[in-house]
């Protein structure tokens, strides 16, 4: 026993690594696998109240805890250990097919998941048998040093699960309090009621609460309004631990779709085995939104504006300023900083706006030179009324102008306008200001009330695309729109970066579904715009290709060409060739006549006939048609 | 030295033949009749014992029975012959290394009637049937103490059987024919349970060594506890049954002596 009792921590070293695998039976049911020691005090060694970290997903609710005794702490779902390995030689020696550590391990595996299926009741061997193939006797071994290390049918230390399983947190910290020294306390599955989700545009209509609430980072500012919000997200961060572990603060949590509010942190759910992964669901992917906010901790958030300020928009360095956080979300953060944009062109809020814009614009322009002077001291707001914060932010000069460009539309829960922007941004301003421009030029040519109303919106170097509306309009309202256009561009001078912001900010006081109208004709114009754009990049693309494949046709006939002018000369050469030794055929045909002549009259000579007779078998055959050569044969062939 | 034998998985290398058992026990069955009084029993013996034992025990046997004293020489004879067939396999070699059999059981006991089919490595000379069935008993909770022996007895009665199989000389003559029909039949299905395990083991990466479950109710011990009247039915239908094949196995010999004698 003394080498038990050495192993003991061992085991409670392994702890996670003991659960970590999840194991099914031949029919793939979830097994629960959970270990902690057992109830007998005086076995109990080492193990404490370390939180297991795997949940039972079993039909019951309630938590299962399976005790294993101390001694048998060198248990592993992973490892086999060299006890084994001694109780149970034949797997190991390698002597045998079928005898191997693997099937040993199956043995095993399967005969602690089936005990703890039912771990009140004992599992006899006679029901482990049958359903393990192999020699009934090695089983048998398997099955009494199974047993006798207590892995399984450790009744003595079972407890009735109702006493573990505690529903209620109360009841669990309770139980915490006095652990016995060999329990492990498994978390009771905390009945977490489902919040509502919050949705992501959750800034308010109307402009009255309309504190940067949401956003960690304005937690520094004086305004009050803040307090709540941070509380409740604080609140929200605590009602997502860990149903297992207890952890909070996780960036990722996994929760059961079956159990609402049971709740996995990452960890838990990566060692996780006794559950099927299949009834979690990633809550990170459902609230990323909310993740993201909650993630970021007030210093952290200011870290992120020091270092933006410090290296500007070097992200690499900003992360690296932050420290905590990864290049992507520190720009994701800074892309969510409110930067006062909500405060400017919530199309909802307009309408007031406008009107109250129009009662006591002189007291707004008024203010909004004391809030040049105020915004000068420092970033720090006071608390405006609603008119002015608007007038504020517009004149801020907010960190990165591009992202301002964005605020005024980017904010508005319209997701039209929200799309506005993003096209605006992506084409640029001046592209985004000259599609505005046709838009509502198209817009008022078909409708002359809009067109009145737009009228008015043309800031002065906006001219040319004047008379076309004009035209249209009476006399009276060319007036008021003239009037109007050098209020605005006044205006204009003091607040306007680019087109967006004109069109946006100088329609305050039109009827919203005008504006709307607009912007959609914006949007549209913006969508053209930029599709032109592609489809002249896509242009030049294909031009570019195109003259590339047409050259390297070229080049490909030029060397066809090449080739054919080689071949050409080759067949010069060979058709000199020919005729060369056409000519020696010639000559030898010649010589071989002559030759042949001269030995036909030697012949005749010879011979007894006469040169007579000759000389018409000669004639004859002259006389045929027929070539030189040829003749000449015959003739000879006729002796 | 014993495990090493058992591990050595070389199919090469032989044993001394033996029962395939931890223990050395031959299986002895007597089924004796005298004067219309019939003696039946069946239990293990240690070959290694001397022969005087045998005499011991029968006497023995026949005082605690109050059987007649004319039993006692047929006893002898009968356990005498079964030692000695087992000693006249002894020193012949048989197959060492595994060999996986299905081994079944269908028996009664009393009023116990318990079916079962488990695999049996034969090449594991460290197996024990007593302990299985003992095992057996504790699972199935069965109160009476003859099922544990009994089915002990049937174990090694089969593994008897199947290592005389083995003996690598092969000497099939000395099988009994009632045997031999018995294992015309049951050889045929070991012989399919060692291919699918053979199966499985050369796949041994892919397959588990977790039976199918479809396949469990197979294995599992099935228990059958009968009424009296059962009891009594059943056995006068096997009294029945047996003197058919009684003289089934008379008419046998006779052909067979027939022929031998020819």
């Amino acid at each position: 026993m003394t080498e038990v009792v050495r192993i003991a921590p061992r085991g409670e070293e392994e702890g996670g690594s003991r659960e970590g695998k999840p194991i099914s039976d031949a029919a793939g049911s979830p097994v629960v696998a959970q270990v902690a020691a057992p109830l007998d005090h005086h076995t109990v060694k080492k193990e404490d109240g370390l939180p297991s970290s795997s949940p039972n997903l079993g039909a019951a609710v309630n938590k299962v805890t399976y005790r294993i005794p101390s001694y048998a702490g060198w248990f592993s779902w992973d490892k086999i250990h060299s006890i084994e390995q001694r109780a149970l030689p034949e797997f190991f020696d390698g002597n045998s097919l079928s005898k191997t550590p693997k099937v040993y391990k199956e043995y095993r595996d399967f005969i602690v998941n089936r005990y703890r299926e039912h771990p009140q009741r004992s599992l006899t061997y006679s029901e482990v048998r049958k359903m393990l193939v192999g020699d009934v006797n090695l089983i048998r071994k398997v099955f009494d040093c199974i047993e006798y290390w207590g892995l399984i049918n450790n009744h003595t230390a079972i407890e009735n699960k109702n006493q573990t399983a505690a529903t209620d947190s109360a009841h669990a910290s309770h139980m915490s309090g006095n652990i016995p020294p060999g329990i492990r306390i498994v978390y009771p599955c905390k009945i977490v009621h489902p919040k509502g989700q919050v949705p992501s545009n959750e800034r308010p209509a109307s402009i009255s609460n309309l504190a940067s609430h949401k956003d960690l980072f304005t937690g520094w500012s004086p305004m009050n309004l803040q307090a709540v919000p941070i509380e409740e997200s604080i609140d929200r961060q605590a009602s997502q631990s860990c149903s297992n572990c207890g952890m909070n603060g996780e960036s990722k949590w996994f929760e059961n779709k079956k159990k609402t509010g049971f709740i996995l942190c990452e960890a838990c759910f990566s060692a996780g085995d006794g559950y099927l992964k299949d009834d979690f669901t990633l809550a990170e992917t459902t609230s990323e939104s909310e993740r993201n906010h909650l993630a970021w901790t007030k210093e952290e958030a200011l870290r992120l504006l020091e270092a933006i300020e410090k290296h500007g928009e070097n992200w690499d360095r900003v992360a690296l300023h932050v420290g905590t956080k990864s290049k992507a979300e520190c720009i994701m953060h800074f892309m969510k900083l409110p930067f006062g944009d909500q405060f400017c062109s919530g199309i909802m809020s307009l309408d007031a706006l406008a009107a109250s814009r129009s009662t006591d614009e002189t007291i707004v322009k008024n203010t909004k030179v004391e809030q040049r002077d105020s915004k000068g001291g420092g970033e720090a707001l006071e608390l405006h009324d609603n008119e002015e914060l608007l007038e504020s932010i517009e004149d801020a000069d907010g960190p990165p102008t591009k992202w301002r460009r964005l605020n005024p539309l980017a904010d508005s829960s319209n997701p039209i306008l929200a799309q506005v922007a993003f096209l605006s941004a992506m084409v640029g301003p001046r592209v985004a200001a000259a599609t505005a421009q046709a838009a509502l030029m198209a817009i008022s040519e078909d409708d002359p009330v809009a067109a009145q109303f737009l009228s008015a919106v043309q800031p002065g170097h906006k001219d040319p695309f004047l008379p076309t509306t004009t035209s249209k309009d009476s006399s009276k309202a060319d007036e008021e729109k003239k009037e109007d256009a050098v209020m605005r561009t006044e205006e204009h001078v003091q607040s306007s970066k680019t087109g967006e912001v004109e069109t946006s900010s100088s329609k305050e006081n039109l009827p919203s579904t005008t504006q709307i109208r607009a912007a959609i004709a914006t949007a549209i114009g913006a969508v053209a715009a930029n599709a032109k754009l592609l489809a002249d990049q896509e242009e030049r693309e294909t031009e570019y290709l195109m003259a590339t494949i047409i050259e390297n046709q070229l080049k490909k006939l030029e060397s066809k060409v090449q080739h054919f002018e080689e071949l050409e000369h080759l067949l010069e050469v060979d058709h000199g060739h020919v005729e060369r030794a056409q000519m020696q055929l010639e000559s030898s045909v010649s010589l071989y006549v002559n030759h042949s002549r001269r030995s036909q009259h030697s012949f005749c000579r010879q011979s007894s006939l006469t040169w007579g007779d000759i000389h018409y078998g000669q004639q004859s055959l002259e006389a045929c048609p027929g070539s030189k050569c040829s003749g000449l044969f015959f003739g000879t062939m006729i002796f | 030295m014993k495990g090493g034998a058992h591990g050595g998985g070389a199919l090469k290398s032989n044993v001394k033949f033996r029962m395939p058992t931890a223990e050395n026990l031959i299986p002895i069955r007597i089924d004796v009749e005298v004067e219309g009084q019939r003696f039946k029993d069946a239990f293990t013996w240690n070959p290694n014992e001397p022969d005087l034992e045998i005499t011991g025990f029968a006497r023995r046997t026949v005082k605690d029975l109050n059987l007649p004293m004319a039993f006692i020489p047929l006893i002898i004879q009968s356990i005498q012959t079964q030692v000695n067939e087992f000693r006249s396999y002894e020193g012949l070699e048989m197959i060492a290394g595994e060999r996986v059999h299905c081994l079944k059981l269908d028996l009664r006991v009393n009023s116990t009637v318990i079916r079962d089919q488990f695999l049996w490595d034969l090449g594991n000379l460290e197996s024990d049937p007593e302990e299985f069935a003992r095992c057996i008993c504790k699972d199935l909770e069965l109160d009476d103490p003859e099922v544990g022996p009994a089915v002990a007895f049937a174990i090694r009665e089969q593994l008897y059987e199947l290592a005389v199989l083995s003996v690598s000389s092969g000497r099939e003559t000395r099988i009994s024919k009632k045997s031999r029909r018995e294992w015309a039949l049951d050889f045929s299905q070991s012989s399919k349970a060692v291919s699918a395990f053979e199966l499985m083991k050369r796949s041994s990466s892919k397959s588990s060594a977790v039976r199918k479950r479809n396949e469990w109710d197979f294995f599992e011990p099935i228990v059958e506890i009968l009424t009296r009247e059962e009891v009594e039915a059943l056995e006068a239908r096997e009294e029945r049954n047996a003197r058919i094949k009684k003289r089934q196995e008379e008419k046998d010999d006779l052909y067979v002596n027939r022929y031998s004698r020819a």
